[in-house]
């Protein structure tokens, strides 16, 4: 063993024993002194935003969804006044430890800046204050529509094509074309697409959104294929159908393909007794993997395909209206009123709507309920004094404070073919037909060749963009 | 005194109780039920499942950190420390400090690595210099304290700066002391002159062996015992109690500073268990807890007993606890 150079600096052991002596209590003088006024200065400050968590995809998915800022101390409890949120958007808030949840009680809008303050913010053991501010910016939403083509383009016919849109940007993509594309479905990964073949039979093709690859899916016999629709990972559709002529609806069997599922063959609907049930519409549960199918005799059943449990009869009701967005209450019409279901636990409320004002000339449409006492419906003037009737439109939100327009078409003379709600009910996107627009050749699903899909912030009325073609994916 | 006289008995009783031992032990096992843990109260099962579980963690580390300071001993001659180290002592133990990124033992496996070095002719200084930086300072625990935090609250950065300028201070502290040997305990101090002055004898495997058994008889009991004091803490020390301190920016750094001491993790894996004290603990007392649990611990200061004196252990823990303190709050502060 060596020892150091710097051992004992000249000076013998007594003076040098002493020395390392002075250095060790000075060293130690230094850092406990560093130590207490470090400490002081923790147990003074205030707290503050060290992290936070967030998923934007889901707060513009789902209501009750958080954001979690993390403190760098343990904090007092934290009141919903406390806290302040641009654009306003209700809260609850509670407080573990150094964590702040902040849960918000409606979905989200899209694309849009969003500012998180949190006032007076206390430290549980300094008993010190700050303000808290987070910002985050929402995603946006992809939304798809068809646009028919009955133009030629170089001479031959052009294809019809489903476009990606933006609807709060300006980007709109061709994902598919094909000569004669009766109606799509879409989820995050795939775009499902009934074509018409020449012979007038239809094909069902599956292309990823990824990388563009098509294949056709094969479906069953018996008679074309219509009502396509899609949630995360199924596809559902009916196949051939009679019209009963004294109901004037055409029930017909219902299939559903999981694409999870490696043999890639549709498993046909059955009901109660395990034979086929043939059904008059059906709509899938957002977020999960069951459908509600309507049968011949009206009666709901709630299907879940993929378990395979039987179905469970949720009562007889005239009509499929959609569900309320973001959440899963189904809404059902029947002559005199109409309910909501709540499908997490069955519960069945009766629908109390306030009236819309309208005009007595106006002939009440189309209803979408948008939370517990709004909706928008669809009001048409019907003009007879020209030789052709010409019809024009207007949607308006009625809620308890009362009746005011959604949007009215920039003519007068063109009027809405369907509207629906983006799945975080901020958007409505609207079909326009213009006066004058051809009837398209379709047998299935015929619409007007010059259509044109309006989004429409349904808060503030304000037109956010408008993109060729109809049927926009969230009608699906 | 001859090494191998003196050892060769010791090594034929060590031996014969370790055989005798091995014969009571499976004699019992085969008498006993065949669950008999579950008798055992809960605490006491709990005392036995942490012990062992930090003498399992340690021993591949100690038994590495046995051959390597062999391996330092018998084939890397004394003039390569002193060709390739650098004159200057403040600048030696620079280097010494950084030589973990080369020996990526845990701290349980430096402390024989240590006593290999200072056999070898390092000063006491720069021996202490290594044995405190290494655990932190080598690429395993880099890497796991990288994935475990990444760059989040300077954690990682607070580690390694936090490691190297303690462990450097230490030893420009000791540096100071006129008679380093005086660091060192008599019996060790004693081997260490032993080696210098005796001639070397008999073929280095033969060596190699008696060293093996010399360092292991001597690390193995401190292990045990380090690790015994350590399941007997934990079993004592709520952990609830620790947790609720997590919040306060003053006691969190305490309370993970005596965490780290109390539960004698080797600090190839620290940063994954303290990982889970992450949302609740503030980040300065996690790089607190990083740094002293991998510097001192209860079953450091029992293996490091082996060599040093109580009195320099004491300077060392208390030094290197201010250190600590300091380094957390900074970060408290800052991050």
């Amino acid at each position: 063993m060596s020892t150091d150079p710097a051992a004992d600096g000249g000076g013998g052991p007594r003076p040098g024993r002493s020395r390392f002596r002075r250095v060790n209590g000075v060293v130690l003088t230094v850092l406990a002194g560093a130590a207490i006024a470090l400490g002081a200065a923790n147990a003074t400050q205030g707290p503050r935003l060290n992290s936070a968590e967030i998923n934007t995809r889901a707060l513009v998915a789902r209501a009750e969804q958080r954001l979690v800022l993390h403190a760098n101390q343990s904090l007092t409890d934290i009141d919903a006044s406390q806290v302040t949120v641009t654009p306003s958007v209700p809260v609850d808030v509670s407080v573990d430890a150094a964590a702040i949840t902040i849960r918000f009680q409606e979905i989200l809008d899209y694309d849009t800046d969003y500012s998180v303050s949190v006032a007076d913010v206390t430290g549980a053991f300094t008993n010190a204050a700050r303000r808290f501010d987070y910002d985050f910016v929402t995603p946006s939403v992809d939304v798809y529509t068809l646009l028919r083509n009955t133009t030629t383009e170089a001479g031959v016919d052009a294809p019809d094509r489903v476009l990606r849109n933006s609807p709060t940007g300006a980007e709109s993509t061709v994902v598919f074309e094909a000569p004669r594309i009766q109606e799509y479905a879409a989820s995050e990964t795939v775009l499902m697409t009934v074509l018409q073949e020449q012979d007038d039979t239809t094909a069902l093709v599956l292309t990823s959104l990824s990388d563009g690859v098509s294949t056709t899916v094969g479906t069953p016999a018996g008679g074309p294929l219509h009502d396509l629709r899609m949630s995360d990972e199924l596809v559902g559709f009916r196949m051939g159908g009679e019209l009963d002529a004294v109901t004037s609806t055409r029930p017909a069997p219902l299939f559903v393909l999981d694409l999870t599922d490696a043999s890639g063959v549709p498993v046909q609907v059955v009901g109660l007794d395990g034979a086929p049930l043939p059904v008059l519409d059906y709509l899938f549960v957002p977020g999960t993997t069951a459908l509600v199918a309507q049968a011949e005799d009206t009666q709901l059943y709630l299907v879940d395909p993929v378990t395979g449990t039987p179905p469970t009869p949720l009562g007889q009701h005239a009509e499929l209206r959609g569900f309320v967005p973001g959440t899963t209450d189904l809404v059902v019409a029947d002559p005199l009123s109409g309910s909501r279901i709540d499908l997490a636990d069955g519960s069945v409320r009766p629908l109390d709507l306030p009236p819309a004002e309208a005009d007595p000339v106006l002939t009440a449409g189309k209803i979408v309920v948008l939370g517990e006492n709004t909706y928008l419906q669809q009001f048409d003037r019907f003009d007879y004094s020209e030789a052709q009737t010409s019809i024009s439109s207007v949607l308006r939100l009625v809620d308890p404070t009362g009746t005011r327009p959604a949007y009215t078409p920039a003519s007068e003379s063109s009027r809405i073919r369907d509207f629906c709600m983006s799945p975080n009910g901020q958007l409505a996107a609207i079909e326009v037909v213009p006066a004058g627009s051809p009837v398209d050749d379709y047998d299935r699903l015929p619409a007007f060749t010059d259509i044109t899909t309006y989004f429409v912030d349904v808060a503030t009325g304000a037109t956010r963009r408008s993109v060729s073609g109809f049927l926009p994916s969230w009608c699906r | 005194m001859d090494i191998r006289t003196a050892t060769q008995p010791r090594i034929a009783t060590g031996l014969t109780a370790g055989i005798g031992l091995t014969v009571v032990l499976l004699t019992l096992r085969a008498l006993s039920p065949e669950e008999p843990s579950e008798n055992l109260p809960e605490l006491v099962q709990d005392f036995f499942t942490l012990s062992i579980s930090v003498v399992i963690e340690s021993l591949p580390f100690v038994f590495l950190g046995v051959i390597l300071s062999i391996g330092v001993q018998l084939f890397v001659p004394a003039r390569v420390f002193t060709r390739l180290l650098p004159t200057h002592p403040v600048a030696r133990r620079a280097v010494m400090s950084l030589l973990g990124v080369l020996l990526p033992v845990c701290e349980c496996g430096n402390v024989p690595l240590a006593r290999g070095l200072l056999v070898k002719g390092l000063s006491v200084p720069e021996a202490m210099t290594f044995l405190l930086a290494a655990p932190i300072l080598n690429p395993v625990t880099i890497i796991t304290t990288y994935q475990a935090f990444g760059w989040d609250h300077g954690i990682l950065l607070g580690r390694i700066l936090g490691g190297f300028a303690i462990a450097n201070l230490i030893g420009w502290l000791f540096s100071m002391h006129p008679r380093q040997e005086q660091l060192l305990t008599p019996r060790f101090e004693a081997t260490c002159h032993v080696d210098h002055d005796k001639p070397v004898e008999g073929s280095r495997f033969r060596r190699g062996v008696l060293a093996f058994a010399e360092e292991t008889s001597t690390m193995l009991p401190a292990l045990i015992v380090g690790s015994a004091v350590a399941g007997a803490i934990q079993v004592g020390v709520s952990r609830d109690l620790l947790a609720t301190l997590g919040g306060h920016p003053v006691l969190s750094v305490l309370a993970l500073m005596a965490l780290a001491f109390i539960i004698a993790i080797c600090s190839n894996v620290d940063a994954f268990f303290i990982l889970s004290f992450g949302s609740t603990f503030l980040p300065g007392s996690i790089v607190a807890f990083l740094v002293f649990g991998a510097m001192v611990d209860v079953k450091m200061l029992a293996l490091l007993r082996t060599t040093f004196t109580a009195s320099t252990l004491l300077r060392v823990t208390l030094t290197v606890g201010l250190c600590c303190l300091v380094l957390g709050l900074g970060v408290n502060l800052l991050a």
